[in-house]
């Protein structure tokens, strides 16, 4: 092998990368090293795998040579700029991952999915040299298109402008019915500062095929003096779909002539020549110019053409290809000559909730319908998280207006007259509709839900996210709300954000939100964390914030509410992506370690409530949850020859007149336990509760006595006796229940 | 980068070693056909290590087991079958033994493939090693599991036959038997569109002229392999595998095709019986002045596609008697290749890195047929980083999300 002598004063890191790739397996020879204004340039003879059967003949059925000449161009900022590798000009254009390149240039191969810096930093000069002899000996064997990966589209040397497109109801549409011809809106500008001079936009649907469903009105130029919007037709033609066009080109179109060809390649040329006669006798600036009106220079053809396997990030194999076509503005000269200019132009894909779902990385074909009752600080960034997924679509209620300091935590920022003029509700449903996520904004009060003055939601709503953290919202969606149309799910923070909860309701409501909280307090007694999150004094104030900004919140800042509402969010979002509601309630809590920044998240489960509804004795209905009536029947059931029982603790609504159950504490050292009697002993009894009190801020109170019957025999004259004696010296109301034939019942 | 099928041969001298790595669905799926794993520290020490060489190209399952999807055996000879018992699993996939640290796993044989020979007694003709009777026993385990249940088992439980066997014993399971000329495109129960198999072997007795004696290679089996390159379905790699063929069998099997070549077809193929002159003669080499190529054997292995690779799963070649592999039968089968614009290798030779010890011979399976697939690079530090193709997972710097 000769050597190529490296020119004098090239720097020594370069020197070095020049060692490297002579080394390359692949690298048979240097042949030649210069400098330019770009940097070192070294040639080298590359050794090209060909397939078993090309060997013979040195070149493969693709036109790659057993030996290629691959040129590399190292800047002088080498290492953080990687080499660039360069073909010969006429090495074959016919393959993709080809990059764009002017007429008579070398060809520059598209060797990484990723920056070639970055591959650089990643692995190393040797992974580009890598990438380099993958793409050669994929090019050689005809696999730089790879089904799996997808097709790539179109190489276009030449794009100009970009349009701005619902791709994907275009393909929808496509997939749904089979015409070869839709007519859509379309509109531009021409914006000469920057390099792209045409910015459009399609607007699907498709108005229909026929040539009446696009009219001489439908375009013109819209304030011609200043915007110059040019509202335009844009025919779509469709390739039959049980043709598949699989041959790789790059863009050949550059003038009328050749889109016509183009179109006659795709067998669409009798439906290209009637359509664009048809256009060019309602639209053309001859026409308009009649019509005393300001011509419109260009109108969009878009090709949907149907190749062997979906496109590369996409699931589809149409791949649309536009083209501005522009008329001849002279009065003297045809509208569309043969050399009349065309421009291929990019399609950009509109934000839409399909997009947004492979990105996220879960795809689902239909999405959940969410009613989020409350969009504050914690409901605007659920809803956003969620609405980011492309999952979902929502009804969203709030009877709040927004206010200046809301943007400091709330998901939206907003200004200027917005600030007056909407509510927290409608704003996010312009933000979302941005997106094309499907939303409905109600600004009324929550607790006019199915009120003759309110408001009523979607039919289609399966879930209902509660995140005003309101307990009068809590109270109406719990005893006023009897039937919900989906399943409800409260969700609210404690202590400047340090803790989460996330409490989903049965199926049916077998577990109410209401019990679920009832169930967390029952949590305080034994853990110091919710304790104090909840009842160490480091809940909402009131607060006033600049002028006449005044608010019951708590202080703490957008990164708190953000860490733990993305947490809840997650919380919820793989709820309703699992499986079918469970008869259980769940109930997520989870606490924030404020220094390491560790989240711990539990999960209960509640099995159904046990209902005992009030009667004209006793006007309190009794809510027993799953976890208290399953204590009480394994210890009855765990010696059956004598009576079990103990004290009863729960929380008590007095404005509903409900008893939560949600405590068992064992019977006090002293109780007499027997196969005729129970006997329950108080001693130390009063100590206990203080402590719970404290602990629960006194939520959790002494409700009664349980105790278990060895005979299904219904409360005895002397239960009832005790009964009375209890609820003559207590001023909340007592509940005993006795275990007996199977069942719990109130004496 | 996406996933290309490929197909690797072990030089494991005279023996057959063949993993295919299909390339389907995004997923790979591991096909061995025969193994010949020798104990590594013995007399040879430049022999390559082909169970680590084997385990460096398998996927482990969720559980840690390193696995194929399937197990092809086409005949039950120690050089086919060596080292089964020792380093794959056999029983019950719940009963697997997690190795201790710094061992390899038994690898897991997620359904095996093999002829009605093991239904046959043991015989003067019909003896078995140590490593064949491991394979009969784990063999007749699934056919069990078979009969008991009547459903296809379970990953690891799973077995299919080819071929009836010529007294009754695969009668009663026929719903697991592939026939000869079936089309298989499903491994270990999932379809796989790029692969069309073809079973050519083992032949009914019915097939051979009357009198002459069964033996284990003429119950090999033989499989013409048909693979796309991921993605596709048109097949464009045709591989062809047939074990230890005898010459009868060759002769057999051009008398059927003689007329529909295309089952004879090959890019690859591996010569039948370590490059044997009996797969090509019924004259003895040595003891005979003149040896004759049978027409028919030979126009068998000769139905080379352009660019064919003949390869001699063998010892290194010598210019003398030795047989297998056979000197002549190997120039008779450069004659072949050469015919086509291909070439013959014996994989004793392969030796790209010039090291004592012959490598893994290895080709990618594209949609222009089989194309060799070689070592990017020279120094061993940079070799980590050869692969490029798995960008995103980890073989360089970690890239992370801004």
């Amino acid at each position: 092998m000769d050597t190529v002598e490296t020119p004098k004063g090239t720097l020594s890191s370069i020197v070095q990368a020049i060692n490297e790739i002579s080394d390359f397996n692949a690298v048979k020879q240097i042949t030649d090293i210069t400098s330019n204004e770009d940097g070192t340039v070294v040639t080298v003879q590359w050794a090209v795998q060909l397939p078993n059967a090309s060997k013979r003949q040195g070149l493969s059925g693709t036109g790659v040579r057993e030996f290629e000449e691959v040129t590399w161009t190292i800047r002088s900022d080498y290492p953080l700029i990687a080499p660039r590798p360069w073909l010969r000009i006429d090495f074959p254009q016919n393959l993709p991952h080809i990059n764009p390149r002017k007429p008579g240039s070398m060809v520059s191969p598209c060797i990484a999915e990723m920056s070639l810096d970055e591959l650089l930093h990643s692995n190393g000069l040797n992974g580009v040299l890598t990438a380099m002899g993958q793409w050669l000996d994929k090019a050689a064997a005809n696999e730089l298109h790879c089904p799996v990966q997808g097709w790539e589209a179109v190489r276009r040397t030449d794009s100009q402008g970009e349009v701005l497109a619902d791709t994907h109801s275009i393909r929808d549409e496509l997939c749904k019915s089979n015409r070869t011809v839709r007519y859509y809106r379309a509109k531009y500008i021409i914006h000469k500062k920057f390099d792209s001079p045409i910015l459009g936009a399609i607007e699907p649907p498709s108005l229909g095929s026929d040539n009446k469903s696009y009219q001489s009105k439908d375009s013109y130029v819209y304030d011609p003096q200043r915007l110059k919007i040019q509202y335009t037709p844009c025919v779509l033609f469709q390739t039959k779909p049980k043709e598949s066009f699989g041959d790789y080109r790059p863009e050949t179109v550059f003038d009328f002539r050749s889109l016509y060809e183009f179109a006659n390649d795709l067998g669409l040329k009798d439906a290209f020549k009637k359509r664009i006669q048809y256009l060019s006798s309602i639209v053309s600036p001859d026409i308009k110019r009649k019509e005393n009106k300001e011509p419109i220079e260009y109108f969009l053809v878009v090709f949907a053409v149907k190749r062997p396997f979906n496109l590369i990030g996409l699931d589809s194999n149409w791949e649309l290809l536009s083209y501005w076509v522009h008329f001849s503005l002279r009065p003297d000269k045809e509208p569309l000559p043969d050399n009349a200019l065309v421009k291929p132009v990019q399609l950009v894909e509109r934000s839409c909730t399909h997009l947004m779902q492979s990105v996220s990385g879960r795809k689902e074909d239909k999405p959940h319908r969410v009613a989020a009752l409350g969009c504050g600080s914690l409901g605007s960034k659920i809803v956003l998280h969620l609405g980011k997924s492309g999952r979902y679509q929502f009804d969203l209620v709030d009877k709040a207006g927004f206010n200046s300091h809301n943007n400091a935590r709330h998901g939206l920022v907003v200004q200027d007259f917005d600030l007056l003029s909407f509510s927290k509700a409608m704003l996010l449903e312009r933000e979302l509709t941005k997106v094309n996520v499907r939303t409905k904004a109600t600004w009324k009060d929550i607790c006019t839900l199915n009120q003759d003055d309110g408001f009523t939601l979607n039919k289609g709503v399966e879930y209902l996210i509660d995140s005003t953290a309101s307990l009068k919202v809590r109270y109406f969606l719990s005893h006023q709300c009897l039937k919900l149309l989906g399943q409800l799910i409260h969700s609210v923070m404690f202590a400047k954000a340090s803790m989460g909860v996330v409490a989903i309701e049965g199926k049916h409501r077998s577990v109410r939100v209401d019990d679920l909280m009832a169930y967390l307090n029952s949590l305080c007694i034994q853990s110091e964390v919710y304790q104090l999150a909840m009842y160490g004094n480091d809940g909402p104030k009131l607060h006033h914030y600049g002028e006449g900004c005044s608010s019951v919140t708590t202080t703490m800042s957008d990164i708190d509410i953000s860490l733990m509402s993305s947490a809840i969010a997650s919380k919820i979002d793989t709820h309703i992506s699992s499986t079918a509601q469970t008869e259980s309630g769940v109930l997520h809590v989870g606490a924030l370690d404020k220094d390491t920044l560790n989240l711990n998240w539990e999960k209960h489960s509640l099995s159904s409530t046990l209902i005992i509804p009030r009667d004209g004795h006793f006007p309190w209905e009794i809510r027993v949850l799953g976890t208290v009536s399953e204590q009480i029947k394994s210890l009855s059931l765990k010696d059956t020859s004598i009576e079990n029982g103990g004290v009863i603790a729960g929380q008590v609504c007095t404005l509903s007149r409900t008893i939560y159950v949600n405590t068992l504490l064992d019977a006090p050292e002293g109780s007499l336990r027997s196969q005729t009697k129970f006997d329950l002993s108080i001693t130390g009894l009063k100590t206990e509760f203080e402590s719970i009190h404290k602990k629960t801020n006194g939520q959790i109170t002494f409700l009664g006595t349980w105790h278990s019957h060895t005979s299904p025999v219904p409360p005895s004259e002397k239960d009832k006796t005790t009964l009375k004696q209890l609820q003559s010296s207590y001023d909340l109301p007592i509940v005993m229940l006795t275990y007996t034939g199977g069942h719990i019942v109130r004496v | 980068m996406s996933k290309n099928s490929t197909i690797h041969h072990f030089p494991v001298g005279n023996g057959d070693q063949t993993l295919l790595k299909i390339a389907s669905n995004d997923q790979y799926y591991y096909v061995l056909v025969d193994m010949h794993i020798r104990e590594n520290g013995q007399s040879d020490d430049d022999k390559c290590d082909v169970l680590s060489e084997l385990h460096d190209r398998l996927d482990k399952d969720s559980e840690g087991r390193p696995y194929v999807d399937v197990l092809v055996l086409t005949h039950p000879d120690e050089d086919h079958i060596l080292g089964f018992k020792k380093h794959f699993h056999q029983g019950n996939p719940a009963d697997y033994v997690k190795p201790k640290t710094g061992e390899l796993g038994k690898i897991l044989v997620r359904e095996i493939w093999s002829s009605p020979i093991i239904f046959r007694r043991k015989s003067k003709n019909h003896t078995l090693c140590s490593d064949a009777v491991a394979f009969n026993t784990e063999a007749k385990r699934r056919v069990n599991l078979y009969k008991k249940n009547k459903t296809i088992g379970s990953e690891g439980n799973r077995i299919r036959l080819i071929g009836e066997d010529e007294n009754g014993k695969t009668d009663e399971i026929l719903d697991i038997v592939y026939q000869n000329e079936d089309v298989i495109t499903k491994l270990n129960e999932i379809h796989i569109p790029e692969l069309k198999a073809i079973p050519l072997g083992p032949l009914d007795d019915d097939e051979f002229e009357e009198g002459s004696s069964p033996d284990k290679n003429r119950s090999s089996i033989i499989i013409q392999w048909n693979l796309a390159s991921h993605g596709y379905t048109e097949t464009t790699n045709q591989i062809l595998l047939g074990g230890d063929a005898d010459i009868k069998v060759l002769e057999v099997l051009w008398d059927k095709y003689k007329n529909d070549t295309d089952k004879l077809n090959y890019d690859v193929l591996l010569t039948p019986h370590h490059c044997s002159w009996h797969t090509l003669s019924h004259d003895s080499f040595s003891e005979t002045d003149n040896p004759q190529v049978s027409t028919k054997a030979k126009s068998a292995l000769s139905q080379a596609n352009t660019g064919a690779v003949i390869l001699s799963s063998s010892d290194p070649i010598k210019d003398d008697d030795s047989d297998p592999p056979n000197y002549q039968a190997k120039k008779e089968y450069e004659g072949i290749a050469d015919e086509a614009d291909g070439e013959f290798k014996c994989l004793a030779d392969h030796k790209p890195s010039n090291g004592k010890v012959p490598e893994v011979l290895t080709y990618k399976l594209t949609r222009s047929g089989p194309q060799k697939e070689v070592k990017a690079s020279k120094s061993t530090v940079s070799s980590r980083n050869e692969s490029t193709s798995t960008l995103f997972t980890g073989a360089g710097n970690a890239i992370g999300h801004g």
